[in-house]
């Protein structure tokens, strides 16, 4: 017999056999369950200190077959599920396939994670685990967001119609996740669950890493704080760019004086400023067709002119909220939008009367003197 | 003949057996196993019926544990198990001694004949 102060090193293929194992026998009570695999770990850990190897136990869902079978308990994995006997038999084949896709593919993971090029950078990913179980939250509450909320630009803790929705949400959804993350919730996590449960967790967080490109797609690129205060009302004392009667002014359609649109009129202020128009002044955005109409800046080079009038426009899809440098590339380029009134009564100034433009030079040229 | 389907029916026996000689956990009770020549058992019938046998009150069990790692659960023979084994060697001997007399006999015909 052997010493009872022991030492057993579990290298992560036992734990994985073990934990397949336990998934085979994932139908029985927890308590049968532990009851059966207690000190097995420690059994297949000597065995494999022994010079053994957990490839010569076979396959593990056989083994916890074999394992059943010997202490008698009855209802073998075939007895799974509370369905009739029909249903078992017509759902047991799928279930099984995807328990021993999900099984292999595990298993490959931690043999490739195991190897000695990746076992750091695999110790570290799981380190760092529980920051994706955060992210995923507040991604799921981002998605809630853009469907439930007027704001067409994400903020980083989603608003959903009042400051504390969003962030009692945003905390309700990542205690949640972290819950999930350390198994405390359905439908939690390892391979120890029901087939459904680990399809779920696979489907949700493959759904999650998908919608994290979605979601950061919603952020505008230049800062979500620089839109707040233009457009957002909230703080501005000043409103930025062209302002009439208090309102932002969205564009501008200049006319000569005979009534006609012009088109690439550059406006300066007294003191030789642009006068432009806030950026975002003209965007605008149907919530019902989720289009989103953008404004878009003359150009000199590389700089954006937002004092050149009309401004062009471009349709765009509610994804991509600001201006493309590659808009005018697309099929769907910026265009110049038709201008309110199609011509405009002539203007003019009064005419001096008498003087011919000669004499008045002669006059000053005069007077000068 | 295979000796596996043998082994099922006497593998309580051996186990218990082993484990009136000695306590042990699994593995170190499939080791003396295999040494004293039952060769063909299986780990999980061992462990398995390790389990069945505690569960039928004819073995006892406690847990060892370790600073690192996981716990070693022991198996030790209870009164009820040693009567159990008693019975069973009974039934074994008598059986076993009947099967040969009738290995005997026949082979002993076949050479006859």
């Amino acid at each position: 017999m052997n010493e009872p102060t022991i030492r057993l090193e579990v290298r992560p293929e036992v734990s994985a056999f073990v934990d397949q194992v336990r998934a085979r026998l994932s139908d029985l009570s927890d308590e049968d369950r532990e009851e059966l695999l207690g000190g097995l770990e420690a059994d297949i850990a000597e065995l494999v200190s022994d010079g053994g190897s957990v490839a010569e136990l076979g396959d593990p869902r056989a083994y916890a077959d074999e394992l059943r079978a010997a202490a008698g308990i009855t209802g073998c994995a075939d007895g799974r599920g509370r369905g009739s006997l029909r249903e078992r038999s017509t759902s047991r084949p799928v279930d099984e396939r995807l328990t021993s896709v999900l099984d292999g593919s595990r298993r490959q993971w931690i043999e490739l994670a195991e190897t000695p090029a990746l076992r750091g950078v695999w110790s570290f990913v799981v380190a760092i685990r529980p920051l994706w179980w955060v992210i995923r939250a507040w991604v799921a509450v981002q998605l809630v967001d853009m469907r439930a909320s007027t704001d067409y630009w994400a903020k980083p803790v989603p608003s959903l119609g009042g400051p504390v929705v969003g962030t009692v949400l945003l905390a309700v959804a990542i205690v949640l996740s972290v819950q999930m993350g350390r198994g405390r919730l359905w439908p939690r996590s390892g391979p120890v669950r029901p087939v459904v449960s680990r399809v779920v967790l696979v489907v949700l967080n493959g759904f999650a890493l998908l919608m994290v490109p979605v979601v950061l797609g919603n952020f505008p690129s230049y800062g979500v704080w620089e839109y707040r205060d233009i457009l957002g009302g909230e703080l501005p004392d000043v409103t930025p760019g062209l302002v009439s009667d208090g309102q932002a002014v969205a564009n501008v359609f200049p006319y000569d004086a005979q009534g006609n649109p012009l088109t690439g009129v550059q406006l300066f202020d007294q003191d030789g400023n642009p006068l432009n128009v806030a950026r975002f002044a003209g965007d605008d955005f149907n919530e019902r067709t989720g289009k989103r109409v953008v404004t878009y800046p003359w150009l000199n080079g590389g700089r954006r002119l937002y004092n050149v009038f009309p401004l062009p426009r471009r349709d765009q899809r509610s994804d991509f909220g600001g201006v493309r440098a590659d808009a005018w590339t697309t099929a769907n380029p910026p265009y110049l939008p038709t201008p309110p009134l199609a011509v405009v009564p002539p203007a003019t100034l009064p005419t001096p009367a008498a003087p011919e433009p000669t004499d008045a030079a002669a006059d000053e040229d005069r007077e000068r003197r | 003949m295979d000796s596996t389907q043998l082994l099922k029916g006497v593998l309580d026996l051996a186990v218990l057996a082993v484990v009136g000689q000695e306590d042990g956990y699994g593995y170190d009770v499939l080791r003396r196993l295999r040494a004293g020549g039952l060769d063909g058992v299986g780990d999980a019938s061992v462990y398995g019926t390790l389990r069945r046998l505690y569960a039928s009150g004819a073995l006892t069990s406690y847990v060892v544990p370790s600073d690192e790692g996981p716990h070693r659960k022991y198996y030790g023979i209870t009164t009820a198990g040693r009567a159990q084994l008693k019975q069973q060697r009974e039934d074994w001997l008598a059986f076993s001694s009947a099967v040969t007399r009738l290995l005997d006999q026949t082979q002993t015909q076949g050479a006859s004949a």
